[in-house]
């Protein structure tokens, strides 16, 4: 279901975005869905509904949306599948405005050969494609991802699954030559499980293929960056409530600035993401959910990640820093000083008592002191102040 | 002798206070910025960068995942030198064992009193005791055979070597301050004279199932297994090559702009060992741009040819040069040869092989005596790929599911 559509209207090849994002937190047939059946092959598995993937994909949709004029070309189209839970539809009411379409199988699959369609116009294209959901490990950098019709007892099990792999292969060039060509720049973000329930007893390589059209392909010029949210093995996890994913909600901080790079192409600052450095930050990220969480997650770049650029943002991205005072002076009695180190901007950001301030990214230098009584001690020290927060505990 | 001129390059050097001296030999890449943070030059540690005078931020990202940075000022014709300060181990916290955090704990090398012994040694099981046997051989073909005769060294450990008897504990060259873990412990494995292939080393350790470790060195070569208790005691290799140790340990944290910046800075080496050459071009596989995929074969020689990772080298190649049917019968000749020493190998085994099965029926599908030859491969290597652990960077067999013999070829 296209949400998004930007395509020229005079139909002209020009290079453009197109993205299919993908969320699934409700599934009638796992237990606590509407068609669940007690003992069926699906209800042994241990899978149940989800609360976050759905939420997580609208998040990662409207960031797309809201980034359009920073992204490497054009936004030209965005698919969205969601079928969300009702604690999601509560969390943000607009998750069904536009209307999205139903992540079946054959919904993703429908999807898929037109969002294929779309990128096989022209070769500049780039290709952004997003899951979050049920998933299962497949064989080696595999991963499966589970349609929200998985567990119809009228079919096997893994009909209902599309592997990752499959996808990507599909999404490889064709053959030199040919009149057909896709996109060359191709990034995939999945974010489910990858571990095998025990009553599984399925071959997790028999997925059928989800195209229609099998196309002789030879990839050595393709741009190819998979981020997995897990290991194979593991499993991953949703976040605190009406948050998106331990994944996502760490993809979406690395998108809006936590892994911005800054270059200075023309003797100006222009802050970059790119695949390479959200490879990079994501770990940092997830480990600040994971920790809080008491979960285990690692994050997997995918068979293949090369550096693609994603976004430049227009402005400097900024996060929240903030003081917390941890020593005897009392805040009223505290003064810190936050200068940007080539010495062009210097702040003096704070109206005690102590608490967030908005600066934008980059290195710092910071000062705390007592101004009451007279200053006697400071404490100096060097940051470098990443989005979506930095804390600098005062102890004087 | 001149005077220097204020456009004249100054020199850079970056060293870091690691603890173990071969860390300073790693080169590890360090990124020159702008105060804007704009990078403007990558190095390496240790080496001279040439660069105009100015003040700059100084970065480097560690194989562990911490980020260190200092301030430099670099005069016209003059060298400055600028150090960067590890965080000490004590400051290191972590809720859970992620890959970052063992990275982390072996840039501070401890040791403690606990004892590991080789099978057949006369030591009762316990939580304490780790059994440990050297075997070679194609675990598609079992049984393996064990390796005799190992030169094992281990730091202030007592080792009974089977046939060998007890080893003198060497002393252990203090290296942290007031930092020494109870709870790690490493030996260093040097691997026997013979053919090139890769052995297999079967650790025990109560009450955690066997496991079974691709040991990354080559004949000659040593490495280093390191032993972590935590939950049970967890073995990992780590490659005696501290710059190809950094690229895998880059690896496991999913930091590619690093892996990208040591290979651009460190790939050349005068006599790259097997295993650099392997974890170069796996590297390259997996973060390398488009050209770069096929500038590996030149750096893989025949020494090479008997492993399974150059045949899986060359298949994932193939596949992307759109050579199916020779990526085929390379992956078939992989498995053929066993088990890959690295996990990316058998990863894009285990993940292009189901990948053509899937195309049986269409017309992209391999021809049938070939097909029929990938589904024999494939069902031989089935019941194997449920028990590998694809988290570390040398590939990792969970549970007792390779048989071995006891006699020595």
């Amino acid at each position: 279901m296209l949400t998004f559509d930007a395509r020229p209207a005079d139909g002209a090849p020009r290079a453009g975005v197109h993205a299919l994002v993908i969320g699934v937190s409700s599934y009638p047939h796992l237990p606590g869905g509407s068609a669940a059946q007690p003992g069926s092959a699906a209800a042994g598995l241990g899978l149940t509904q989800l609360a976050a993937p759905a939420l997580t994909a609208y998040r990662v949709h409207q960031w797309l949306i809201d980034h359009r004029e920073e992204l490497p070309v054009p936004l030209h189209t965005v698919r969205l599948l969601l079928a969300p839970s009702a604690e999601e539809l509560d969390a943000e009411p607009s998750i069904g405005r536009p209307p999205a379409g139903q992540p079946t199988h054959a919904g993703i699959r429908a999807a898929l050969n037109d969002w294929r369609a779309d990128l096989a116009r022209f070769a500049k294209s780039m290709a952004f494609f997003f899951y979050s959901g049920h998933g299962l490990g497949g064989t080696g950098e595999d991963a499966l991802m589970l349609a929200a019709d998985f567990g119809d007892p009228a079919v096997e099990l893994l009909d209902r699954a599309v592997s990752i792999t499959d996808v990507e292969q599909g999404m490889a060039p064709p053959r030199p030559g040919g009149a057909r060509t896709i996109g060359r720049r191709q990034v995939y973000f999945v974010d489910a499980c990858r571990n095998r329930p025990p009553g599984l007893t399925a071959d997790t390589a028999r997925v059928p293929t989800v195209w229609d059209e099998q196309v002789d392909t030879a990839e050595a010029d393709r741009e190819l960056a998979i981020l997995l949210a897990t290991i194979n093995g593991q499993q991953a996890y949703v976040g605190a409530p009406r948050e998106a994913t331990v994944f996502g909600q760490a993809l979406l901080e690395c998108l809006d600035g936590a892994a911005a790079e800054a270059a200075e192409p023309d003797g100006s600052i222009r802050w970059s993401v790119s695949t390479a450095t959200i490879s990079s930050r994501l770990p940092e990220r997830m480990e600040e959910r994971t920790a809080q969480l008491r979960v285990r997650q690692s994050f997997r770049p995918g068979r293949q990640l090369m550096p693609i650029r994603l976004v430049t943002f227009a402005e400097t991205p900024r996060l929240e820093v903030t003081f917390p005072v941890t020593g005897p002076t009392p805040a009223a009695n505290l003064r810190v000083d936050l200068s940007d180190l080539s010495g062009v901007t210097s702040f003096n950001p704070l109206e005690l008592p102590v608490r967030a301030h908005p600066v934008p990214m980059g290195h710092y230098g910071i000062v705390a002191r007592a101004v009451v009584p007279p200053p006697t001690e400071e404490r100096r020290a060097v940051r470098t102040l990443r989005p979506p927060r930095h804390e600098f505990a005062v102890d004087l | 002798m001149s005077n220097s001129d204020a456009s004249d390059p100054g020199t850079l050097v970056v060293q870091v206070a690691f603890e173990r001296p071969e860390l300073r030999e790693a080169g590890l890449p360090v990124q020159v910025r702008h105060l804007s943070m704009a990078t403007v030059a990558v190095g390496r540690t240790g080496e001279p960068i040439a660069i105009a005078p100015g003040r700059y931020l100084v970065t480097l990202t560690l194989p562990g995942g911490d980020e260190l940075y200092e301030q430099v000022e670099v005069a016209a014709g003059a060298t400055s030198t600028v150090e960067l300060v590890p965080p000490p181990a004590a400051a290191v916290t972590a809720p859970v064992d992620t890959a970052r955090w063992a990275a982390q704990r072996y840039f501070t090398a401890v040791a403690d009193d606990a004892r590991v012994e080789f099978e057949g040694a006369p030591a009762p099981a316990s939580p304490r005791t780790v059994h440990l046997r050297l075997l070679a051989g194609n675990p598609l073909d079992p049984p393996l055979r064990t390796v005799g005769a190992a030169l094992v060294r281990f730091d202030r450990h007592e080792v009974t070597l089977a046939g060998h008897g007890k080893l003198p504990p060497l002393p252990l060259a203090p290296t942290g301050q007031g930092a020494l873990d109870p709870d790690r412990y490493q030996l260093v494995l040097r691997v026997p004279d013979g053919d090139v292939q890769v052995l297999w080393l079967r650790v025990t350790a109560p009450p955690e199932r066997t496991r079974f470790l691709a040991v990354p060195a080559t004949p000659g070569e040593t490495c280093t297994l390191l032993l972590t208790r935590a939950h049970g005691i967890t073995p990992e290799f780590h490659v005696a090559d501290p710059w190809v140790d950094a690229l895998l340990q880059y690896g496991q944290g999913g930091d590619v702009t690093q892996m990208r910046a040591l290979l651009d800075t460190g790939v050349a080496a005068d006599d790259p060992s097997l295993v650099r050459r392997l974890v170069v071009d796996y590297t390259v596989l997996r973060v390398g741009t488009t050209p770069d995929v096929d500038a590996g074969p030149a750096l893989m020689g025949d020494a090479a040819a008997p492993l399974p990772d150059s045949r899986l080298i060359e298949a994932e190649r193939a596949a992307r040069r759109g050579e199916h049917e020779r990526a085929q019968e390379l992956f078939i000749g992989a498995v053929d040869r066993g088990l890959p020493m690295f996990s990316d190998g058998l990863g894009y085994l285990s993940t292009r092989v189901p990948q053509y099965l899937r195309l049986r029926g269409t017309a992209s599908a391999p021809d049938p005596p070939l097909l029929d030859r990938l589904v024999d491969r494939w069902e031989r290597l089935r019941p194997l790929l449920d028990a590998a652990d694809l988290k570390p960077a040398i590939l990792t067999l969970r549970g007792n599911v390779l048989r071995y013999s006891d006699r020595a070829p």
